[in-house]
């Protein structure tokens, strides 16, 4: 959906005409979704937030200036209440869904390696699996924020105004969410030796 | 000269194409040479790809949900004023009810009193006083002009002043409609009270005119009410501790001093009608239709 497009969708919504939102859902409830199915790891709560959000983003459409892109707002409110969602549960810790115990106990304990050897990761098969419990150890704002970057292909000064950051901030954070994920793949059982699996590969990640 | 730490941010902004073309430059110089950098550009991108692939499919009914909660709220914005606006009609229906019923009471009065044997007639008043009461009841605040009168009811044409004044406190809901002021009677035609005696302007006065359909002062069977066995009209309203020097007031009161109350009385309902009457009804009319409101 080109800027235009975006524009007079959104104008006629505010006259009143609530089947144009359709078109609005169309286009960006398949990457809200995995957006917060990504945050959050679970598909009902994905489900559920990626809902709340659209409401959300329907009520205040108003207070929505066209000065950036729909899809920037969104994924913004999208993530705002995955964070709402995950704060939620570390104060009912007996809900996460995030950890494994054995594995778990250890991502929290994470910290990144200087020294870590990038080539080993290149040995090994990224797993669709391993990836997602990869995001799902970093922090919730590394993984926000590195999500709204390669999931929702937002730009820094896009992230930046959707989070209220430095660009300087961004960049670094992004940089340092990357390494932190690399760092985590990289650790005994996290990933599978490439050979055991190679031709798979593109099969596995469809 | 960077660190590989350093070029390693660049990489991360390579990815993200935030790099000038200098950097760009840089960093590609640097790779050409470091293996470990140009592992971790390679890592960088494969992770970069799979966290971008692979998108699941949304669930079944989210998108459906969706919509079903925007319509939902569209409507509840729609009918948000819509409630207000049916309330205000509403309120100028009602006024328009009891401004027609103001303007007819007396005549209908009247005519009962004309016609019926006197004990009908006392329950007509009774009827009409009770009529009377409900619709002062919605404005308290206009209780003293009822009260007055009820206390130094002198002459029978005194209280329809008083029950007038009582139905056109009730009709005041209307919000545009001028405020009477009571006036002395300036021609003092009749030698009754004229201090408690609301009139219309008098400027009003003579477009109207005084051709008044029932010239007839109140007729005899009225005067002659039973008074034992006729309901007190105000015991319900406002209970009078002492009702016989009132009922003997009431005898006393001069045929010929009524009428004129009455006439005057029924020329200020018909000015409080003919202003009220278009006003309730463009009322009605702009909140029922709406022209302000484009249609689409």
């Amino acid at each position: 959906m080109t800027r235009e497009q975006e524009e007079t969708c959104i104008r006629q919504i505010l006259n009143g005409d609530v089947n144009a939102f359709e078109g609005l859902v169309t286009a960006y409830e398949k990457n809200a979704y995995n957006l917060a199915l990504r945050m959050l790891g679970d598909p009902q709560d994905a489900e559920d937030v990626t809902q709340e959000a659209f409401l959300k983003a329907y009520q205040s459409l108003s207070s929505f200036r066209l000065d950036s892109r729909f899809s920037v707002w969104l994924y913004r409110i999208v993530s705002n209440l995955c964070l709402d969602q995950l704060r939620r549960r570390q104060r009912r810790p007996e809900q996460s869904l995030t950890v494994e115990n054995d594995e778990g106990e250890e991502a929290q304990q994470d910290v990144p390696d200087e020294n870590f050897s990038p080539e080993a990761l290149l040995e090994r098969k990224l797993t669709r699996e391993a990836v997602r419990r990869g995001l799902d150890a970093l922090p919730d704002e590394q993984r926000q924020i590195l999500l709204l970057r390669e999931l929702e292909g937002m730009s820094y000064e896009e992230i930046g105004q959707a989070l209220s950051l430095e660009p300087g901030t961004v960049k670094s954070r992004i940089f340092r969410a990357r390494k932190r994920l690399c760092v985590w793949l990289l650790r005994d059982g996290n990933l599978p030796d490439a050979f055991s699996s190679k031709q798979e590969e593109g099969g596995v990640a469809r | 000269m960077r660190s590989c730490s350093e070029y390693q941010e660049l990489i991360s902004r390579l990815l993200d194409e935030d790099l000038s073309a200098d950097e760009q430059a840089e960093l590609e110089r640097h790779v050409s040479g470091c293996a470990e950098c140009r592992a971790m550009l390679d890592a960088f991108r494969s992770l970069s790809g799979a966290l971008a692939e692979d998108l699941e499919e949304v669930p079944a009914g989210l998108h459906e949900s969706i919509m079903a909660d925007a319509r939902r709220e569209a409507l509840r914005r729609r009918q948000a004023p819509k409630r207000v606006r049916r309330f205000l009609a509403m309120a100028a229906c009602a006024a328009l009810v009891i401004l027609a019923a103001a303007a007819n009471l007396p005549k209908l009065q009247h005519d009962a009193a004309m016609l019926a044997a006197p004990k009908e007639a006392a329950s007509t008043e009774t009827a009409y006083l009770e009529a009377a009461d409900e619709t002062t009841a919605e404005a308290p605040a206009e209780e003293p002009a009822e009260a007055e009168p009820a206390a130094s009811a002198s002459d029978r044409g005194e209280q329809y002043a008083a029950d007038d004044a009582a139905a056109y406190a009730g009709a005041v809901e209307e919000p545009n409609m001028p405020e009477p002021k009571p006036e002395p009677v300036p021609e003092s035609e009749a030698a009754l009270p004229a201090e408690a005696m609301p009139e219309p302007e008098p400027g009003s006065l003579p477009i109207l005119g005084y051709e008044l359909p029932y010239p007839e002062p109140l007729p005899e069977p009225y005067n002659a009410l039973p008074e034992p066995a006729a309901p007190e009209p105000y015991a319900a309203a406002a209970p009078d501790p002492d009702p016989a020097p009132k009922a003997a007031a009431i005898e006393e009161a001069a045929p010929g001093a009524a009428p004129g109350a009455v006439i005057e009385h029924r020329v200020l309902f018909r000015v409080l009608f003919l202003i009220g009457l278009p006003l309730s009804g463009a009322v009605v009319l702009l909140l029922f239709l709406k022209p302000w409101k484009k249609h689409k």
